[in-house]
């Protein structure tokens, strides 16, 4: 997957040094090999890991069924939709990682201060989860198998969520070789399981029983739960960003990557979410971990669970790499000297942390992935403002790559203080509509949901203080030529 | 030797190449206006294809 300069690296140290180096280097056409096809495989791959079982299984503590798809529909169709348009079109355009092309929109600096707060809680967050739910899938398969009692969030969760990280970083150490090899088995395992799961499930219950269901732990206000669950799967949407605009890069034109980017996760996630809502209302249990015994019965529930446990820890392993690799290429020399292994380990121990506390980790679900929206949205919001309004599309591909005094884009000491300040605005503004924590809302949030005014605010502020602060002044590289000019514009 | 030399050089090597071999490439197309609007025609009609399927 990555741009190197010369010959196959030899050790898995060499391998992850030349992706974390080359790999920032922008893709010569003969390395963008990737067509619509091959970008929606993936796409579709990565949708239908165990995470959606368990974002299906929190939609229905809210809405029943029908009003779960829609929610489903909408909230992914929105939350993917402004995704898209937040990395997938810049990075495609430009053949460049993401977070170096975003150096445009944030500066150098801003670019480390994202990565180090957003992307690195949200995925130190998705990586705790897994492992939970590791250890959560082991007990149950300890408790099914001999009958061992052991508490659903007790210490001995806990022991395997440790053992899934270990396991995660054993995978993770070997590089990203290694990474792509399990996913070939794992994804169509899932598959598999999907469809095992629904065909299961509707041949013990009827298809009126699943539609009358009602939700498992709603408000009493109707509009509120609808609008809630929305938010959520929006979250859940907007949650692919901090590793889409990478991928996106290996695409050939602008139509195999935006179209697979929306619809391949939105197709993969519908499927799996689906079938974790449907198993959630008709078993009553949210966690997936709990319903697969009672659905598959002893033998092909513990098969199932090992499965999926397993598929935990490649799922861990391939957002620990991106995320890795991007913290070592934004930290500058800091991290440059720090072997591979020990930097996904100083990476790991933050999710490890937070597996002493799994039954916080699950039940905080909805409130983890609605706060990492929130920032996600905003992000999100002044990257459009800023790659589709103040640059036109048009971004200098050799100013990516400049520093010190010939770098047209150094912002305010690398940092472009009307993007940060924009995103804080916009995030507060989310927090203030729809406050995950205390579920407060203001009543507009019925209506309008918190993310699609938290984007609009983005655009609006980024694009005001930008042009106060950078735009009228001539700084910020705004208006330099762009290399790809002659480049006939996709109709898609 | 400055140990980055050959990362410049590299990184060098692709920016001429991008400039003069691959500076019309389609890989490097912007979207077209219509192509925006037809992503977003589809987001929104997904959207509202759902909200119209739940209030039935």
């Amino acid at each position: 997957m990555s741009a190197r300069a010369a010959g196959a690296p030899e050790s898995v140290e060499q391998e992850v040094a030349a992706e974390a180096t080359y790999g920032s280097l922008p893709l010569l056409k003969s390395e963008r090999t990737w067509g619509a096809g091959d970008f929606s495989w993936v796409t579709i791959s990565l949708a239908i890991a165990t995470w959606a079982f368990l974002t299906g299984g929190a939609t229905v503590l809210l809405v029943g069924f029908v009003d779960g798809v829609a929610t489903m529909l909408i909230g992914n169709s929105l939350g993917l939709g402004i995704m898209v348009l937040g990395s997938v079109v810049l990075s495609q355009r430009l053949g460049v990682e993401q977070y170096r092309a975003l150096k445009s929109v944030f500066g150098i600096v801003g670019v480390g201060i994202v990565v180090f707060t957003v992307v690195l809680l949200t995925e130190m967050g998705w990586t705790s989860l897994l492992g939970v739910l590791f250890g959560r899938a082991f007990t149950e398969i300890s408790n099914q198998a001999f009958d061992a009692g052991f508490a659903p969030y007790g210490p001995i969760v806990t022991v395997f969520a440790l053992l899934a990280i270990v396991a995660g970083w054993v995978v993770l150490s070997r590089g990203p070789v290694t990474i792509s090899r399990l996913n070939r088995f794992v994804a169509p395992g899932l598959i598999v399981i999907v469809v095992l799961m629904m065909v299961m499930l509707m041949s013990q219950h009827s298809w009126s029983d699943l539609l009358e269901a009602p939700a498992m732990a709603p408000f009493e206000n109707e509009q509120l739960n609808f609008m809630m669950a929305v938010e959520f799967n929006l979250g859940a949407g907007l949650s692919w960003w901090p590793v889409m605009g990478t991928l996106a890069r290996l695409t050939r034109t602008p139509k195999a990557a935006m179209w697979p980017a929306y619809g391949g996760i939105f197709l993969g996630t519908v499927v799996a979410q689906i079938v974790g809502m449907a198993a959630a209302l008709m078993i009553g249990e949210a966690d997936p971990t709990a319903w697969m015994v009672p659905l598959g019965g002893p033998i092909l529930g513990i098969l199932t669970l090992l499965f999926v446990g397993f598929a935990n820890v490649t799922s861990m392993a391939s957002i620990a790499y991106s995320t890795v690799l991007a913290l070592k290429q934004s930290s500058g020399r800091a991290m440059a000297r720090v072997r591979w292994p020990l930097l996904c380990a100083g990476f790991l121990a933050l999710p490890a942390v937070l597996a002493f506390f799994p039954a916080f980790m699950y039940e905080k679900f909805m409130t983890f992935v609605v706060i990492s929206g929130a920032f996600i949205a905003a992000l999100c919001g002044v990257i459009i403002a800023d790659y589709f309004v103040l640059r036109r599309q048009r971004v200098s591909l050799r100013a990516l790559y400049a520093s010190g005094s010939e770098d047209p884009m150094r912002f305010t000491g690398g940092v472009n203080v009307a993007a940060l300040l924009s995103v804080a605005v916009a995030s507060a503004f989310y927090l203030w509509v729809y406050n995950p924590i205390t579920l407060e809302t203001q009543p507009f949030f019925q209506y309008a949901t918190a993310s699609l005014p938290t984007v609009a605010i983005a655009i609006v502020a980024h694009l005001v203080l930008s042009h106060l602060l950078y735009v009228r002044r001539g700084r910020g590289a705004y208006g330099l030529p762009d290399a790809f000019a002659a480049a006939r514009r996709d109709r898609a | 030797m400055n140990q980055q030399s050959p990362l410049e050089e590299e990184l060098e090597r692709r920016l001429s190449e991008l400039e003069t071999v691959e500076v019309s490439d389609p890989a490097h197309a912007m979207l077209s206006g219509g192509a925006i609007t037809a992503f977003i025609a589809v987001v929104v009609g997904v959207v509202a294809a759902a909200w119209i399927g739940a209030s039935l």
